[in-house]
C-alpha cells in the first residue's frame, strides 16, 4: 500500500493556486485548487502499480490543473515524462528522451498496464521486495510535517519527500 | 492616419510582434514555480485560456491564448510584476500571497519555430499595460481529443525561467526597451 499512503499524503500537502490569468482581482481564490475523485482515484492506482517493488528513481514534480486535472512531472537532464490525471479519470502520459518524443496517450484506467510498462523502467528504481517498501515518508509543507512510518524491513531505503513530490534520499543513519 | 490604423486593427487584428523581440510571462504564485522543475507544463496549461472564435476578420482562429509582455515595449519586468501582485494583495485584503516568483522569457522567433502548434505572439496593449502580449496557440496538435503535451514541453523548451535576483532577470532587466 505504499501508493496509496504515498499519494493520500501527497494530496493532501499539494498546494495550487490559481494562476495569474485565472485569479483577477475581482474574482480571486487562495489555497487548494480542487483535484476531482475520479483524478485522485485514477493516479492512486496507477502509482500503486508503477511504484510496485520500487521507488522513483527520478524526482517528480506535482501540480494540479484548474480543471480538477492533477499532473506529475519527472524531469531529469534528457529524460522528460508528463503523466497527467483527467478530471474524468483518464491517464494522459507523455515521453520524451534528448528533446525527442518517445510515446504519448491517453488511456482509460483499464489499459493503465501499457503506460505502467512505458514508464516503468524510466522513472522507478527497481529493488529486491524486502528493500523496495518505503518505509518512513515525511510530506510536509512550511506549515506541518508528516512523519509517516509505512513499513519497517530489515533492509530498508528511507526517502524523505518534501513539499508535494520532491524528495531526497536519506542515509539511513540521518533517518 | 489614425482611423487607418484603426481600420486596419479591426480587419486584421493586433499587430505581430517581431521576430527579434522577447516575450515574457511572470509568476506570481509559489506554486507555478516548482522545486526541481521549473515552470511545471501544468502551470502554463493553467494559464492558457480559450481564444474568441474570431476577433478580427482576417485573422487566425486561435484555440488558447497566454497573457504576457513584449520586453521591447516594457520599462521593467520585476516592478511591474511586483505591482500587480500588490494590487491583488490590497483588493484581497493582503491574504493573498501573490508575489513575484520569477518569469519566463523566450524570443520570439523561437516560440514561432515551435512544431507542435503555430504560435503568434500579439501586440495587446491596454490601460494598465502597454506592453501587454499574447501568445496565441493554433494548429494545436491533439491526441484523443486532448491537447498535446508536447505543446506544453515545446513552450517550456522555447522559454528560459529568470528567478528573482538570478543573473538571467537582471540581464533581461537590462534589455527591456530594447528587442534582442
Amino acid at each position: 500500500m505504499t501508493a496509496l499512503n504515498y499519494f493520500d499524503l501527497l494530496r493532501r500537502t499539494i498546494s495550487v493556486e490559481p494562476s495569474i490569468d485565472e485569479a483577477s482581482a475581482e474574482n480571486e481564490t487562495e489555497g487548494l485548487l480542487p483535484v476531482s475523485p475520479a483524478a485522485k482515484a485514477s493516479a492512486l492506482r496507477f502509482f500503486e502499480k508503477l511504484l510496485d517493488r520500487g521507488s522513483f528513481l527520478v524526482e517528480p514534480s506535482v501540480a494540479a490543473g484548474n480543471d480538477g486535472s492533477i499532473g506529475f512531472l519527472f524531469e531529469r537532464q534528457e529524460l522528460y515524462v508528463d503523466i497527467d490525471f483527467k478530471s474524468d479519470g483518464r491517464l494522459h502520459y507523455f515521453v520524451r528522451i534528448n528533446k525527442e518524443t518517445q510515446a504519448e496517450a491517453v488511456l482509460k484506467p483499464r489499459f493503465y498496464e501499457s503506460a505502467v510498462r512505458t514508464i516503468r523502467g524510466l522513472v522507478v528504481l527497481e529493488q529486491e521486495p524486502r528493500t523496495a517498501i518505503l518505509t518512513r515518508v515525511d510530506i510536509g509543507s512550511s506549515a506541518e510535517m508528516h512523519s509517516v512510518p509505512i513499513a519497517s524491513p530489515a533492509r530498508d531505503t528511507p526517502i524523505r519527500l518534501v513539499n508535494a513530490g520532491s524528495y531526497q534520499r536519506l542515509e539511513p543513519s540521518l533517518v | 492616419m489614425a482611423i487607418f490604423d484603426g481600420l486596419k486593427f479591426l480587419v486584421f487584428g493586433p499587430a505581430r510582434a517581431a521576430d527579434d523581440d522577447v516575450w515574457f510571462h511572470h509568476w506570481l504564485t509559489n506554486s507555478e514555480v516548482k522545486r526541481g522543475a521549473l515552470n511545471h507544463p501544468k502551470c502554463w496549461e493553467n494559464a492558457k485560456s480559450a481564444c474568441p472564435r474570431r476577433a478580427f476578420i482576417f485573422s487566425p482562429i486561435g484555440k488558447y491564448e497566454i497573457s504576457g509582455r513584449l520586453r521591447s515595449r516594457a520599462d521593467s519586468v520585476e516592478a511591474y510584476a511586483t505591482s500587480v501582485a500588490d494590487k491583488r494583495k490590497a483588493a484581497n485584503q493582503n491574504r493573498s500571497s501573490h508575489e513575484f516568483r520569477g518569469a519566463s522569457f523566450g524570443r520570439v522567433h523561437d516560440l514561432r519555430s515551435i512544431e507542435s502548434a503555430q504560435v503568434e505572439v500579439y501586440c495587446t496593449p491596454d490601460d494598465d499595460d502597454t506592453a501587454h502580449s499574447d501568445l496565441v496557440l493554433s494548429d494545436v496538435q491533439m491526441i484523443s481529443g486532448e491537447v498535446s503535451r508536447e505543446v506544453w514541453a515545446d513552450l517550456r523548451d522555447a522559454m528560459t525561467f529568470a528567478a528573482p535576483g538570478s543573473v538571467e532577470l537582471r540581464n533581461q532587466e537590462s534589455q527591456v526597451g530594447v528587442r534582442s
